[in-house]
């Protein structure tokens, strides 16, 4: 199992900048304590969780950190250009000494659609083209050319090339199986969100076996709160879930334009549900005693082999924040 | 006059060697006292490969602490401008308000044009809408803009950059782009192989177009210092030569004066410690820049140091209007 730390920049009070640096701390003390893995989410024209560029994050955590590999989840890419996107993930692995885990979600706040001019119907496929031209870039040695629905390219030969021979691909999904299938085909690994119950990763994970023959690769966000009783856990991380949710919904209160497709457009609605759901958050996050978040752990782990998961540490208080982990790396990490 | 370095990130024997080695030359920068370290962005170019320049803005900003980092230059055309104008306020943070912003339409190269799907003849515009929305987005609320590329409603970023403003550079030739700096009190970036004749005309022209051009212009120089300029003139050939000949196949310069050595060696910063000293008096007195940035013509980490530890040490001290290292 991996262990890895997710990264929204919340921004709680006082001056964004030191909400920013304040995460980049957390995230080298992550480093300092041997987590794995950390991820950076993306999120625009959001006052509260202040990440619009991961990339930048990235590559300022790589000067950083000495071992720690580091992740999106995801780039929201549907808002980016292929070739800039392949160039940026590149250039990345190179600062970071091929340390570089690279996350495609496809987005579906109604203020990204429309500001990046999006039609919400069509993220899946662009995700799924972008992610396809950027694998060629990346990974062929010979120049890419590609045909898709909603792009074309010609003979292209990024530069530079990446360090690993190959960055592990991991695709953002609400279960849904389109996405899985896409994966499976693929090969790339699964970003499961905060809110995704443990059933529903198992249901992913027996779909992708069935067309891989092999497990995925579970990236699995989850709430973390880790306090001397029970009660206090819960205490602490209610406000900041709660606010959390409440921001991501006000960030993505446009609502969008109906559409002709009724199922298409029901299904995008359960996706952002289940992404707002509070309640979702609580129910399957690691919240608790140590030996209550233990637990929950070894239950997750006994379900999903290739687990690699991601603790968002959730209270408002940063030096709580950076006490979790610690209580994570003394009281409960060694029991796994 | 601020003294820079301009990072080139090129790529002599394997791609981490690239970054590796410029960012050991970045530091040395930082350490010796210069002031601003600036960027080239390049694409397709498996000899200069700082493709993303911004991720790579965002790790000096991480590695160095008083140095400013400047972008010479983020290619507008090929930016969606709402994501350049999130990655310029996020940098911009991280830097702790170190940025300088160049920007450019991007040179005569096909290839670019073709694989970010922009077309050669509407660089311009497209560039000077991405310029125009992007400093809206970075210092108001609620921007909404109609152009023939871009239309926004009622977008407000967040975060916001520190500077307020951030430091804009142009890197253009053309009346059109020299009269948007004037407008909008940006600076220019003047590149290595342009005379001083070539920029005192455009600063005439800033000036006409109701600019005030006094330290307006940040002047990019190539630079060897040797014992005399015979031989500097002999040492530095060679890194002329190997620039020069990646631009020959390029059906947009062939027939130019822009692959004549003799150009890019009349208007370098070349000879004996005093000779280097009396150019840049001259540069200085003939268009008054606001900074002098040099590309040491070193084939090698090892001598590039030396040229930068020269500059420092037997030129610095001897400038006129420079600040003191302390």
């Amino acid at each position: 199992m991996k262990i890895g730390l997710f990264c929204l920049t919340e921004h709680f009070g006082g001056s964004i900048q030191e909400s920013i640096m304040e995460q980049l701390r957390l995230v080298e003390l992550a480093d300092q304590l041997g987590f794995d893995e950390a991820w950076f989410g993306e999120h625009h024209f959001n006052g509260f969780s202040v990440i619009p560029d991961p990339a930048a994050m990235i590559a300022y955590s790589a000067a950083r950190t000495g071992c720690i590999r580091l992740g999106t989840a995801g780039f929201l890419t549907p808002f980016y250009h292929p070739v800039r996107l392949a160039e940026t993930i590149a250039v990345l692995d190179n600062l970071s000494d091929g340390r570089i885990n690279a996350g495609f979600a496809k987005g579906g706040f109604a203020p990204d659609t429309r500001h990046f001019s999006r039609n919400p119907e069509e993220l899946r496929t662009l995700m799924f083209e972008t992610v396809e031209v950027i694998d060629e870039l990346l990974h062929n040695p010979l120049p890419t050319s590609y045909e898709g629905k909603y792009m074309t390219f010609d003979n292209v030969q990024t530069q530079p090339k990446p360090l690993q021979k190959r960055i592990p691909f991991f695709i953002a999904t609400f279960a849904n199986p389109e996405t899985i299938r896409f994966a499976a085909r693929q090969g790339y690994g699964l970003l499961m969100s905060q809110g995704a119950s443990l059933n529903e990763c198992i249901e992913a994970q027996n779909l992708y076996h069935s067309i891989a023959g092999v497990n995925p690769e579970i990236v699995l966000m989850r709430v973390f709160c880790v306090a001397d009783s029970h009660d206090d856990a819960y205490r602490i991380a209610r406000p900041s879930i709660d606010h959390f949710v409440k921001s991501m919904r006000a960030a993505s209160s446009e609502i969008p334009a109906p559409k002709w497709n009724r199922e298409q457009y029901d299904a995008i609605l359960k996706e952002r549900e289940a992404f707002f759901d509070g309640q979702k958050f609580f129910d399957n996050g690691i919240i608790g005693t140590y030996r209550e978040c233990l637990n929950t752990i070894k239950i997750i782990q006994k379900e999903l082999p290739n687990i690699h998961l991601i603790l968002k540490p959730s209270s408002a208080d940063s030096s709580q924040n950076r006490m979790m982990l610690n209580v994570f790396n003394t009281h409960i990490r060694p029991h796994l | 006059m601020n003294i820079g370095l301009f990072a080139l990130f090129e790529n002599k024997i394997g791609h981490i060697d690239a970054f590796d080695s410029q960012f050991e030359l970045m530091l040395h920068a930082e350490q010796l006292g210069f002031d601003e370290m600036w960027m080239a962005e390049h694409h397709f170019n498996n000899r200069s490969i700082s493709s993303a320049l911004l991720p790579i803005m965002a790790y000096a900003a991480a590695k160095t602490s008083k140095i400013r980092l400047g972008s010479a230059a983020v290619l507008l055309p090929f930016y969606n401008p709402i994501r350049l104008a999130e990655d310029i306020a996020t940098i911009d943070l991280l830097s702790r308000g170190r940025l300088n912003l160049g920007i450019a339409k991007g040179g005569p190269f096909d290839e670019q044009f073709r694989n970010f799907g922009i077309m050669p003849d509407e660089s311009r515009t497209v560039s000077l809408e991405v310029a125009e929305i992007l400093e809206k987005l970075l210092y108001e609320e609620h921007v909404s803009y109609r152009g023939e590329r871009f239309n926004l409603e009622n977008v407000t970023l967040t975060p916001k950059p520190l500077q307020l403003p951030i430091p804009i550079y142009h890197a253009t030739h053309s009346d059109e782009g020299i009269a948007y700096a004037a407008r909008h009190n940006h600076k220019l970036l003047a590149a290595q192989p342009w005379s001083v004749e070539m920029i005192r005309r455009h600063l005439a022209y800033y000036e006409q177009c109701g600019g005030n051009s006094s330290k307006k212009v940040a002047v990019f120089k190539t630079f060897l210092v040797a014992k005399n300029r015979k031989e500097a003139r002999s040492e530095v050939l060679p890194s002329i030569e190997r620039f020069l000949s990646r631009m020959r196949d390029n059906p947009h310069i062939a027939h130019t004066d822009f692959l004549d050595p003799e150009r890019h060696l009349n208007n370098a910063i070349l000879g004996s410690v005093d000779e280097c000293v009396e150019a840049i008096e001259q540069l200085r007195e003939s268009v008054d820049p606001c900074s002098l940035v040099i590309k040491p013509a070193a084939m090698d980490n090892h001598r590039t140091r030396e040229l930068m530890e020269i500059f420092t040490r037997d030129i610095r001290p001897q400038l006129t209007d420079v600040k003191e290292i302390k």
